[in-house]
């Protein structure tokens, strides 16, 4: 299920980590699909209500579950945002909010490769 | 022991715990919130493992863990919190709440397993440890020849029973002193064991004939004292006669052979005896003793404020039975 066109999730590490589950694997995958248009919503309002509290928990749970998936780089932005917030830099978080959709956007197109490969 | 509560409001996250731990063996109770860990963990008979998510909307892991700890006279639960936190203050924090290890986030599921059988080996060693807290427990408060309460004990039991008699206008509390009749003689003709044989199944015969919330203890070498709660002297008089013929009815099997045995008893009541503590009402029900062990054995006598009285009239009194 080795992908190239996949670049934002780390598959073998990810597999690794699953002790080569790969249906554990797609499982969590699809519920990453599933779930992370609720929560891409809650953390664009907050960043554009200011809500540095609001940013920071919506932030943080994007941090972990990208690290669940080996997302490495989104879960890194996504901690840069959690900090932003933590520290209540309302300036930058509309900058580093943009730069995080557009990973988060790469690891969905990156998820549904990868779940497509599992079916064929 | 390997059942183990998840608490984590990250679905994929919980998701993954859940998969790793019932692959290796683990019953899993997942939860999404703090506050629904904190009421399984406190419920008996609960998960005695927990891996509990720092951060959760509502109740956090770290308050969890206080709730857990708050708890008193319960199972030690150990509990190992998860975290993507990094830094030593927000470790050392949740260290502090009470939780026995921690784990970062993305886990690694050896490592996790590792940390779980480190946890249950510590919940091994509690049980144990509990174990030999009720051994020592019962022997501190137990006769270890008869199992019966020892004296220690029946004090206490007769005092609390005289104060509550006196709180609640019950029949009052009445005690019963046994000893057994010619004891020394068995001992010197047949043997330590066969007294030993003798005192346990005296034991066995005189649990056989009281109620479940009566008292009965080993008071000192072969005398037996009977606590009967609620129970005036009048109602204690064929109770004692019902434990009298209970020893005499039939030989005693000891390594020496079958033995006859008999015992003289002593009643006194608090209904006759009114503002006695333990201690003078046992005085009392020793001189009754004394005064069946006069008059021949086998026999119980009742003490009276206006004297002694024996609890069977003279005349149908049996003799006694030479040891």
């Amino acid at each position: 299920m080795t992908n190239p066109l996949v670049s934002t999730i780390d598959w073998q590490e990810l597999l690794a980590r699953v002790e080569n589950d790969a249906d554990l694997a797609r499982e969590i995958l699809s519920i990453f699909q599933s779930d992370a248009p609720s929560y891409r919503e809650a953390l664009r309002h907050a960043v554009e209500t200011q809500n540095a509290e609001e940013v920071r928990k919506a932030a943080h749970a994007f941090k972990g579950m990208l690290a669940n998936l080996s997302a490495n780089s989104a879960s890194q932005m996504a901690a840069q945002l959690e900090q932003l917030g933590k520290t209540a830099k309302t300036a930058e978080m509309a900058a580093a909010w943009r730069d995080f959709e557009d990973e988060l956007l790469r690891v969905l197109r990156d998820t549904e490769h990868l779940l497509a490969g599992a079916s064929e | 022991m390997n059942s183990i509560l998840i608490a984590d409001d990250d679905k994929l996250s919980r998701r993954l715990l859940q998969t790793t731990l019932e692959k290796a063996g683990y019953q899993v109770v997942a939860v999404e919130d703090g506050a629904s860990a904190a009421r399984l963990l406190c419920k008996p008979n609960g998960p005695r493992l927990a891996l509990l998510d720092w951060v959760m909307p509502g109740m956090d892991g770290p308050s969890v863990v206080r709730a857990v700890r708050s708890q008193r006279e319960h199972p030690y639960i150990h509990i190992i919190l998860l975290t993507s936190k990094q830094s030593k203050e927000d470790i050392i924090a949740g260290l502090d709440s009470g939780a026995d290890d921690y784990l970062t986030k993305p886990f690694h599921p050896p490592e996790l397993r590792a940390r779980l059988r480190s946890g249950e080996r510590i919940l091994m060693l509690e049980e144990k440890l509990v174990e030999a807290r009720e051994t020592m427990r019962f022997k501190a408060t137990h006769d270890s020849l008869t199992g019966l309460w020892n004296r220690a004990v029946i004090m206490e039991i007769l005092d609390r029973e005289i104060t509550r008699a006196s709180r609640d206008h019950s029949k009052g509390v009445t005690v019963i002193l046994g000893d057994v009749d010619h004891f020394k003689k068995v001992n010197d003709n047949h043997g330590h064991a066969a007294g030993d044989a003798v005192l346990r199944e005296v034991a066995r015969r005189m649990n056989s004939a009281v109620r479940s919330y009566d008292a009965v203890s080993r008071y000192g070498g072969e005398e037996f004292l009977v606590v009967l709660a609620n129970c005036s002297t009048q109602l204690a008089v064929p109770r004692a006669e019902h434990i009298r013929g209970l020893i005499e009815t039939r030989p005693f099997d000891t390594p020496s052979g079958p033995l006859n045995i008999s015992m003289s008893l002593g009643i006194a009541g608090t209904d006759d005896w009114p503002g006695l503590t333990g201690e003078p009402l046992i005085r009392e029900a020793d001189v009754a003793l004394y005064r069946a062990k006069e008059s021949g054995r086998n026999c119980a006598f009742v003490a009276r404020p206006n004297g002694l009285e024996p609890a069977v009239p003279e005349r149908q009194k049996k003799g006694p039975i030479p040891a």
